[in-house]
């Protein structure tokens, strides 16, 4: 088993080294982030937002800031031709696994980033922060998730252009329908007992997209 | 792959045709806010069934496809994919008008209405993501890899969600609990009839299903 993960670890340390090195996917994603909050202050930054619009607007400002985001570990891969290299090193289900926990991080990072702006910008509703925070661990992991076996595929296209946010926003959509309901509740009183059954639902995803992905990236990775 | 036999073709057809005429003129009973339109339900409804189906040949022919890389399969999917992706509009459409009947507007973004729109947008990144890959190997593989994905993920999209959340379609949640059936105590003849129905809109698909392959196997020939 220990030798199994080795390799995982070793490459996801590998992509933080990589990322570290350049630098441009992160202040990227900072300036993103930050642009598309202000545009969002331009638009509708003079009304009191009502809880729903204001988680609305968040999960919408997350979608794209992960689609800017998520692709890049695959993409970068094959623009550079060091795709073959890591074929050679490991098993695709540990470059899987590297890649997955470099997008799990990568989207925790922009949700608390995210959060904190949109908290300094605009008045947030009163919330149940515990099972707020919660629902934003658990989201940033469906949508790692999701989008990484989804950024394999686009790594291969030809034509990359917008194909990732056209493939990944359709099985994105149930996830942000949880979420937003997820965020709505933690705005009522007591949410503990109305939160079970998005909890389930956001398990359900994770689990159903990271099985799915671990045995069809087998085959597209050869 | 063989054409449909033609006692298929003819049994179809009388059978299509037995569906539209008694499920004009049969009688129904009187539901309040329905009506007469409550008729929609023999066309609507079994639709997106044999839409369903039809995606379920898009799903094992992917399948076959992976595991043996015989692009004939890959024909096959692409063509279950696009006569569901025909079906899926078709009950669009039926259920816009109806829902203009019964609700008053066109679109209301009912759960299930908006996520079965997101349905039709898998499919359509499907083609997308197809259209962007210049080797037929290459194409078919990551297509085949995209369609089970999302294959996968369909049942959070059309069965599960739509049960959780609150809407005007039948199997939404209501404030006690329950959910909301379609016809209180339902009717035998209604029943009978809407089995008909689904079974004659599943021998529709799978016979279109079979000319289209043929048509993409002949013109992969010249």
């Amino acid at each position: 088993m220990k030798s199994f993960f080795n390799p995982v670890w070793i490459l996801t340390e590998k992509e933080f080294r990589v990322e570290f090195r350049s630098r441009v996917a992160i202040n990227g994603l900072l300036m993103f982030v930050l642009v598309s909050v202000a545009l969002i202050a331009f638009s509708v930054g003079y009304v009191k937002l009502s809880p729903p619009v204001f988680f609305g607007l968040m999960w919408l400002s997350l979608f794209f800031s992960a689609m800017y985001g998520l692709s890049r570990t695959f993409v970068a891969e094959t623009d550079q031709g060091t795709a073959d290299f890591l074929r050679q090193l490991a098993k695709p289900s540990q470059i899987f696994l590297a890649k997955f926990l470099f997008n799990f991080l990568l989207s925790n990072g922009i949700i608390l980033v995210l959060t904190l702006v949109f908290v300094f910008f605009f008045d947030p509703p009163g919330v149940n922060w515990f099972f707020l925070i919660s629902g934003f661990f658990l989201g940033a992991t469906a949508l790692a998730s999701c989008t990484t076996f989804l950024a394999s595929l686009v790594a291969q296209a030809d034509s990359k252009g917008a194909l990732f946010p056209v493939l990944s926003f359709p099985l994105i959509i149930p996830l942000i329908m949880t979420l937003v309901s997820w965020t709505h509740k933690c705005t009522l009183e007591n949410p503990g007992g109305l939160l079970w059954e998005p909890f389930s639902v956001l398990i359900a995803y994770i689990g159903i997209t990271l099985t799915a992905s671990l045995i069809l990236f087998d085959f597209i990775w050869d | 792959m063989k054409p449909v036999s033609s006692a298929f073709q003819w049994f179809t057809g009388i059978w299509i045709f037995l569906i539209v005429i008694s499920g004009m003129l049969l009688p129904i009973p009187y539901i309040p806010i329905l009506k007469e339109t409550a008729r929609n339900i023999y066309f609507h409804v079994p639709q997106s069934f044999a839409m369903v189906f039809i995606l379920c040949f898009s799903f094992w022919n992917s399948f076959q496809y992976l595991r043996k890389r015989d692009l004939r399969f890959d024909m096959k999917a692409e063509s279950a994919a696009s006569v569901g992706m025909l079906f899926g509009i078709t009950t669009i459409v039926t259920g816009a008008v109806w829902a203009d009947y019964t609700w008053g507007v066109f679109w209301n973004w009912d759960p299930k209405q908006t996520l079965f729109l997101g349905l039709l947008f898998v499919y359509g990144a499907y083609f997308v993501l197809r259209l962007s890959v210049d080797d037929p190997q290459k194409r078919a593989l990551l297509g085949a890899a995209y369609n089970l994905f999302a294959f996968v993920m369909m049942p959070f999209l059309v069965f599960i969600l739509p049960r959780l959340l609150p809407g005007l379609h039948p199997g939404a949640p209501e404030d006690g609990g329950a959910n909301n059936p379609v016809f209180t105590g339902i009717n035998l003849l209604i029943r009978v009839m809407l089995y008909s129905s689904v079974l004659g809109f599943c021998m529709l698909a799978y016979w279109l299903y079979t000319i289209r392959t043929r048509l993409l196997i002949l013109k992969s020939k010249f």
